[in-house]
């Protein structure tokens, strides 16, 4: 029989397979098909899920918390990733040079990475309190009135923007660094030789040929905040009146604490949808040629 | 002359004016660097200085503590079962890290030496988690493991990590790389497939294995949402649940907070100032995936 031998092969291979693939189908595919379900229906925990079709949707799309939520998210979004991608190129160019203190800059800003969420939340909580923080009280040294980092609306969202940045900017910069280093020198010494200054180098050539890298960290920033709200959770809980209600959060306020699994359930399939879309726009941009080399 | 020889001759002959002001644009550099390192430390710098003040204090007075109150400590590590956090961090930690490497491994190898029917559809199955954020599989998950009856085990916190489609996409590339002839040899030499995935396969691969057992370890060690979510008992918090209850300033014993922050921090810290290259080009690697 012709299809015996890879047929064979198959079951040969599966074994080795099945461990990572039963996890997936249980934890992945199977809870995948089921948020779009539930998200059809209107499931709490106390009582079995019914049938209410668009109904979640038709809420979601008519209610302005998840429009509110989405913009805020937008502008969280960006907002860190502009910052991720300007400050980790800055970052990274600095931490290519070789000065007695480079070893120090590179393990301290990439210390924030390893430190984990609860942990920063508690420390800028601390370094950024309203009455009597560090950064309050150095302020107040120079005449500025108190700044409500976590508790002015106005404010707050910026406050969250900053520590997500302390907290991200070392995998960027790291990832320019390690760009920086696997550029040939040639390029650059050769514009050196025409008579370019060293903004022109910069502007002209290195910037240029870090495309590839500003590709990986750009998408890598907008997917990772577009998903992350384990600070918003334990910084301002959404708020003040809402003005950190990422949709993260916003799908967790409804799930875990007003228990509207169905709604919130929705939630997930348009958040789903939304990094999907950040996806294929991904992989569009990086079908167009971004490589010098 | 190439480009370069031309501009290390330029940067001979320059004039002593230039080579001094070249100097000061190393001093330049330094000094930024050092100025960054600075405002990247501060917040932690902060926490540790708070962390051994008195609690009327910490909001006033000078940075420094006035007396260094070590016992702010030992009140953090008694006012929750700390030790009984660190040890299910620690448990379910090494247990996924254990499982992620083993599960990615055996797929890895498959992936990358054996050809059979449907392996190009597989693969994609293998790397769709990959594209499926896990936040979206929060409530579905939540919900399985209340019908297992997994809410708070330590099932919950671990079972759902056991496999990664990162660790199978990172290993499949390193063991892609491997030469052929070292498994034909072992082949020869009449060893199984297993044998030589894991006598010969692992070991000429342990760069690669161990930054996916880095990555792994912070990953779940520092984990959150999820069980914070999964876990309502302290029997079965992890230290980030736990520390996260502190997180109400108002109206708590600040120094004592801070103390149990840095309680948390140290053993990550010690262990990333050892070996911070490591981290950092485990990080590096990941990042490539992009």
């Amino acid at each position: 029989m012709f299809a015996s031998v890879p047929l064979r092969r198959l079951v040969q291979a599966l074994p080795y397979l099945l461990p990572a693939l039963v996890v997936f189908a249980l934890f992945t595919y199977y809870p995948l098909f089921n948020v779009i379900y539930l998200s059809f229906t209107d499931a709490d925990f106390l009582r079995p899920p019914n049938w209410v079709g668009l109904n979640n949707y038709t809420k979601m799309f008519s209610a302005s918390e998840f429009w509110a939520s989405l913009g805020i998210t937008t502008v969280f979004a960006v907002g860190v990733t502009a910052l991720e991608v300007v400050l980790g190129m800055m970052l990274g160019f600095l931490m290519n040079s070789k000065t007695r203190v480079t070893a120090l800059l590179r393990a301290a800003v990439f210390a924030p990475v390893v430190i984990s969420v609860s942990a920063t939340a508690i420390l800028w909580l601390f370094f950024l309190n309203t009455q009597g923080g560090p950064v309050n009280r150095a302020l107040a040294i120079v005449g500025i009135p108190p700044i409500g980092w976590f508790t002015d609306p106005q404010i707050a969202l910026l406050g969250v923007i900053v520590v997500a940045v302390w907290k991200g900017v070392g995998l960027p910069a790291v990832l320019y660094l390690s760009g920086l280093q696997g550029i040939s020198r040639e390029l650059e010494e050769a514009a050196i030789v025409d008579g370019a200054n060293r903004w022109q180098v910069a502007s002209k050539i290195t910037i240029p040929l870090l495309a590839p890298t500003t590709m990986v960290v750009f998408f890598i920033s907008l997917v990772g905040t577009f998903q992350s709200y384990g600070l918003v959770l334990l910084l301002t809980r959404g708020g003040p009146v809402g003005s950190t209600t990422l949709l993260g959060y916003y799908i967790y306020e409804n799930a875990f604490q007003f228990f509207q699994m169905g709604y919130a359930s929705a939630l997930s399939v348009a958040l789903f949808a939304l990094l999907a879309l950040l996806a294929w726009m991904q992989f569009k941009v990086s079908e167009r040629r971004v490589h010098y080399q | 002359m190439t480009a370069s020889e031309k501009y290390r001759e330029r940067n001979q002959s320059k004039p002593y004016s230039r080579r001094r002001a070249v100097a000061r644009a190393a001093w330049l550099q330094g000094g930024l660097s050092l100025l960054v390192a600075m405002v990247f430390v501060l917040p932690l710098l902060f926490m540790l200085l708070g962390a051994f003040k008195e609690q009327r204090e910490v909001f006033l007075g000078s940075f420094i503590p006035e007396q260094w109150v070590w016992q702010n400590f030992v009140e953090a590590w008694n006012g929750a079962p700390f030790g009984q956090y660190f040890f299910n961090s620690l448990l379910v930690s090494i247990i996924v890290t254990v499982s992620v490497v083993l599960t990615s491994s055996l797929a890895a190898f498959a992936f990358s030496r054996m050809q059979f029917f449907g392996k190009g559809l597989l693969f994609l199955i293998a790397l769709g988690p990959l594209m499926i954020p896990g936040d979206v599989l929060l409530i579905p998950n939540f919900i399985t493991i209340r019908q297992f009856g997994w809410q708070n085990s330590y099932p919950a916190l671990i079972v759902p990590f056991l496999a990664s489609a990162f660790g199978i996409f990172l290993l499949r590339q390193a063991y892609l790389k491997t030469p052929q002839e070292l498994e034909d040899a072992s082949r020869i030499d009449g060893a199984t497939p297993l044998q030589f995935l894991f006598r010969i396969l692992m070991p000429v691969n342990a760069p690669a294995l161990s930054a996916l057992s880095v990555l792994t370890f912070l990953g779940i060690w520092n984990a959150l949402v999820w069980p914070y979510i999964a876990i309502s008992k302290d029997e079965f918090r992890t230290v980030q649940v736990g520390l996260a209850s502190f997180t109400n300033l108002e109206g708590s014993n600040v120094p004592v907070v801070l103390a149990a922050t840095t309680l948390v921090i140290l053993p990550v810290m010690v262990v990333y100032i050892f070996a911070q290259k490591w981290f950092i080009d485990s990080a590096a690697s990941s990042g490539l995936k992009g």
